[in-house]
């Protein structure tokens, strides 16, 4: 007798579990897909700010202290640095001017090494180095991921700032007479 | 139904040798195994690791402390705050520093978002592999929410470098509280309605109930850590037992398997026991965001670590058991030995012993129900 | 007088010289005309649409949206898989039965189409009326299990071999309970014929043989139902070509177009379950009250296609004439989305182009298109059913068909039979 019930209770069930499938799937056909239709949907749009996308940096306000070269746990990062006359910079992090002695001549970063972690972007004093939005930087080419972010223009300013160093240092100093 | 699990079965010679390959139509990862079969059973299954070793515990000995900390993301990439913070507490148990309690409170959120996320992987991959599909898709959509919720947190969706040694990296962001408390609403209905399509459907438990139970005492003997260790009946849970963190002041249970369809420790019970989880872990990051205090989140912790010459282990409940680090240190600003301590590797071990006598659509089961990933067992 | 006959009777009299050819020649001639007519232009179309029809009902069912890129919302994406088959490499395991091996899809292809032959689409729109439909129908649905065999074997594979046998054996076993279901339609209409069938339904819904001595045809329909889906090998069945697990069954060491008729034939298949249902329990081609909701539905999906159509091409012709090239046009851009006015405005119209399509009820264009819409719906519970559950493992799988539908089969015989012999209440109505 137990084995006829168990018989009807199999049926029974195989029946309700089949039916509550069905409803759970059917409600889904009345819903939104969620699909994101990439690309013709802005996405980039959509990140949060905080998002870690391929890193810029700032040229105009990079101090050349190496902290992120140091920090970088792949050494995807590299430097080269001359000392020029002292400048000032405004960081975006504090809101006050520091002082810039060192001008970079060269700054890679290579982002096909690079695995947004972020651990150069914490210890910039001046919020040079940043992280973007932007996820899309596919090329043909790998030798091609290997951004230099040092311009024409910023070589031309530290050559500049190297010959006012040497002029400042041949200066004589001015004598500040006490009153 | 035929108790398939224990049979004792006696096999002729021509059994042949099938090679499950590292190329699988399942998303356990880069798993191996070599199968001992007859075409219908198996006499053995013999799990091949390796095939995605990426040295992290060398590369431990060669960045410094801070700049490990992305590595760990990826000894688990399904669920990679628990990894992070279980490394950064060992750091600072060798540091002796003090972490706030508001970074303690982050930290906590960040974990149960993830350890929901990795029980989504692992309940999706399960009917997945027993032949139903859409559970799986529906679970990776609830995942994607978690991940933008973590995204608009730390930045990041899989590899997340969150946590940093004595805090945190990044505050709440505006809005988020209420983001995360809509989200779980919905996500609580969607349990329900998972519940509904697959939980409790004749076929899937026909298919899991009764298969390869793992008692008690074999639990313990293989080393089984986290939801396959309390399916069994074991009442062992880090944050319970060896609490860390803010375990302390929050209130949440422990789920246990019963053997409430079959037997006890069986592949149903090692399935239900995570959906009970997700739904504690709803419970517990309600909590957290009731009780979280204000204050700073990162401690006072040198520029450069370099911790004094000692060693030490600490373990948090990851999604899939203990996840410990042995950090050795000599006083220098790079470890000097770093050995990370996961809980799908005592899983491989224990499909050898189970496999015998299962039908090979059994064994993809086993695996499933044990929620082994490739990362955790290679590093 | 079948249609051939009549038909060849007319061609008899059109020229005094064809009566110089046996008629039988003619008779010949006439059904091979019409059963290419009938495969080519209707079924093998109708398959490669339900491959497109069931990755939509996937993609919604999984809260996505599906394959919608190809073709105005996708429709044209059955072509383009089949031309990508086409010209794949045709390769061939090293130590393979090369004749065996060739000829197995062509198996299982004829066991789908041919049974084609003997489904009446309308009062003369069937090919074979032949008085013995079912007993054909399920002789010849075992030309599969030969085709997977012969797949299986001569693939030298262990694998394939063993996902053979237990196809071979799973279709075998649920030939069974096919066949007790489909007796109660039989018994009903007291006639094996597949016309008589339809003829014994006719008069409208009431008349269905599913509303006829219940309950027995009721739970005969859902076993039927059941073992077909066992006989197709759809999910919860599909044990020997998605033991996906580890490998593909007898299908893994094919590619290439010699896949896509395995493919092919599993929808020509389905859509001959869903004929077969329709037929026998629910009314076949005969008009009825329930052709206004079938017809809605058809006109539904035909209107949203067209409408998708024209934006479609609204995107595509003007970059044409502007010389762009076909291919960079063909996906870049995004599809149309229709909002709740353009779903309401499309239910009304076709509600009301089903209501139109009432008045010429036994206009046999209408009556085909109603019954193919009739079938659609079977074949969207048979996708729909492959979404829901998961697999079953072979022996619960034999358990099912052994212990369960074939007592039941059985009853609902013994039931019928019972019902018919002392008259009295015969149905719902």
């Amino acid at each position: 007798m137990n084995g006829l019930k168990n018989w009807f209770k199999e049926i029974y069930t195989g029946v309700i579990s089949t039916a509550n499938g069905f409803a759970v799937t059917f409600v889904h056909f009345f819903r939104e897909p969620v699909t994101i239709e990439y690309p013709e949907v802005n996405v980039e749009s959509q990140l949060p700010e905080r998002y870690r996308g391929i890193l810029q940096v700032d040229m105009d306000i990079c101090i050349s202290c190496r902290l992120c070269e140091s920090s970088c746990p792949i050494s995807c990062i590299v430097i080269d640095d001359i000392k020029g006359a002292k400048s000032s910079v405004m960081s975006k992090i504090t809101g006050k001017p520091t002082p810039k002695l060192k001008y970079p001549t060269r700054f890679d970063i290579d982002i096909a090494k690079c695995m947004y972690c972020g651990l150069c972007v914490e210890p910039c004093p001046t919020g040079a180095i940043h992280h973007t939005r932007r996820f899309e930087g596919t090329v043909t080419n790998v030798s091609d991921l290997t951004y230099s972010y040092v311009r024409p223009s910023d070589l031309a300013y530290a050559k500049d700032q190297v010959k006012l160093a040497e002029v400042q240092k041949e200066a004589p100093k001015e004598v500040v007479e006490p009153a | 139904m035929m108790n398939i699990g224990t049979a004792q079965i006696q096999f002729s010679d021509d059994e042949m040798e099938i090679n499950m390959g590292p190329q699988h139509p399942s998303t356990h990862g880069v798993l191996r195994f070599r199968t001992f079969t007859d075409g219908e059973l198996v006499r053995k299954a013999i799990p091949e690791i390796g095939y995605l070793h990426r040295a992290i515990e060398k590369i431990g000995e060669m960045v410094d402390y801070n700049g490990f900390m992305p590595y760990t993301d990826r000894v688990d990439y399904v669920a990679a705050m628990t990894a992070n913070h279980g490394y950064a507490r060992t750091v600072e148990k060798l540091l002796g520093t003090e972490v706030p309690a508001r970074a303690q409170y982050l930290r906590v959120i960040a974990d149960e978002l993830c350890r929901i996320a990795s029980h989504l992987i692992a309940v999706g991959t399960f009917p997945m592999d027993i032949g139903a599909v859409t559970p799986f898709i529906h679970a990776l959509r609830e995942r994607e929410k978690v991940n933008t919720l973590i995204e608009a947190l730390c930045g990041a969706r899989l590899t997340y470098n969150y946590v940093r040694i004595g805090g945190v990296a990044f505050d709440l962001p505006a809005g988020y509280q209420t983001q995360v408390l809509s989200f779980l609403e919905s996500f609580e209905k969607f349990i329900d309605e998972y519940d509904r399509l697959i939980s409790f459907n004749q076929i899937f438990i026909g298919r899991t109930a009764n298969l390869c139970p793992i008692s008690k005492e074999q639990a313990i003997a293989y080393g089984l850590v986290g939801p396959n260790l309390r399916a069994s009946g074991v009442n062992w849970d880090l944050r319970k037992n060896i609490p860390y963190a803010v375990y302390p002041e929050l209130e949440f249970n422990v789920p246990l398997g019963t053997g409430e369809r079959g037997q006890l420790g069986d592949c149903y019970d090692r399935y239900i026991i995570r959906i009970r989880e997700i739904r504690e872990s709803v419970k517990i990051l309600r909590q957290c965001f009731d009780k979280i205090p204000e204050g700073p989140i990162m401690g006072k912790v040198p520029k450069n670590i370099k911790p004094p010459a000692g060693e030490a282990y600490t373990a948090v409940e990851a999604a899939r058991g203990e996840l410990g680090y042995f950090v050795v240190s000599d006083g220098t600003a790079k470890a000097y030995r770093v050995k990370i301590r996961t809980g799908s590797f005592a899983s491989m071990a224990i499909i050898e012993s189970l496999s015998n006598g299962i039908l090979l659509a059994d064994l993809i089961a086993l695996i499933a129900s044990l929620d082994v990933v490739a990362p955790e067992v290679d590093r | 007088m079948s249609s051939i006959e009549l038909a060849a009777n007319k061609i008899v009299s059109l020229n005094p010289l064809f009566q110089e050819i046996p008629i039988e020649f003619i008779y010949l001639g006439l059904m091979l005309l019409s059963a290419s007519l009938l495969l080519g232009l209707l079924i093998a179309p109708i398959a490669g649409f339900s491959t497109y029809i069931e990755r939509r009902i996937a993609g919604r069912i999984q809260s996505r949206i599906g394959c919608n890129r190809v073709g105005p919302e996708g429709v044209l994406q059955f072509l383009a898989d089949g031309i990508k088959l086409l010209l794949k490499e045709d390769n061939m395991p090293k130590g393979a039965d090369a004749p065996l091996f060739k000829l197995a899809p062509f198996l299982v292809v004829m066991g789908a189409f041919m049974s084609f032959a003997c489904v009446p689409f309308g009062k003369y729109l069937v090919v074979a009326n032949i008085n013995v439909g079912i007993l054909y129908l399920i002789s010849i649905s075992s030309f599969a299990v030969v085709g997977i065999l012969l797949a299986g074997w001569s693939s030298n594979n262990k694998w394939s071999l063993l996902g053979a046998m237990r196809s071979a054996a799973q279709i075998v076993s649920y030939e069974i309970p096919l066949g007790l279901a489909l007796m109660v339609p039989v018994l009903l209409s007291g006639s094996l014929g597949l016309q008589d069938l339809n003829t014994a339904q006719a008069g409208g819904m009431r008349n269905w043989f599913i509303f006829a001595a219940f309950p027995g045809p009721f739970i005969a329909f859902f076993v039927y139902f059941i073992s077909a889906l066992a006989e197709v090998n759809r999910t919860p069945f599909d044990l020997p070509e998605a033991e996906s697990e580890l490998v593909s069954g007898y299908n893994t060491e094919y590619s290439g177009i010699r896949w896509g008729m395995f493919f092919v034939a599993e929808y020509a298949n389905m859509f001959l379950v869903s004929a077969i249902s329709v037929t026998a329990f629910f009314g076949g081609w005969q008009p009825s009250r329930s052709n206004i909701v079938v017809s809605t539905m058809a006109l539904f999906f035909t209107f949203l296609i067209l409408v998708k159509t024209v934006d479609y091409l609204s995107k595509v012709i003007p970059g044409l004439l502007q010389g762009k090239k076909l291919f960079s046009l063909l996906s870049n851009f995004r599809p149309m989305r229709m909002n709740k006015v353009g779903w309401i405005a499309i239910l009304c119209a076709s509600i009301a182009g089903a209501g139109v399509l009432q008045l010429f009820a036994d206009f046999w264009p209408v009556i085909l298109i109603t019954f193919i819409a009739k079938c659609y719906f079977f074949m969207f519970i048979i996708m729909w059913i492959r979404w829901v559950l998961p697999r079953y493992r072979v022996d619960q799988l034999m358990d099912l068909c052994w212990k369960k539908l074939i007592p039941i089969g059985f009853a609902c015989l013994l039931w019928t039979a019972f019902l018919s012999l002392f008259g009295g209440w015969s149905g719902l109505f």
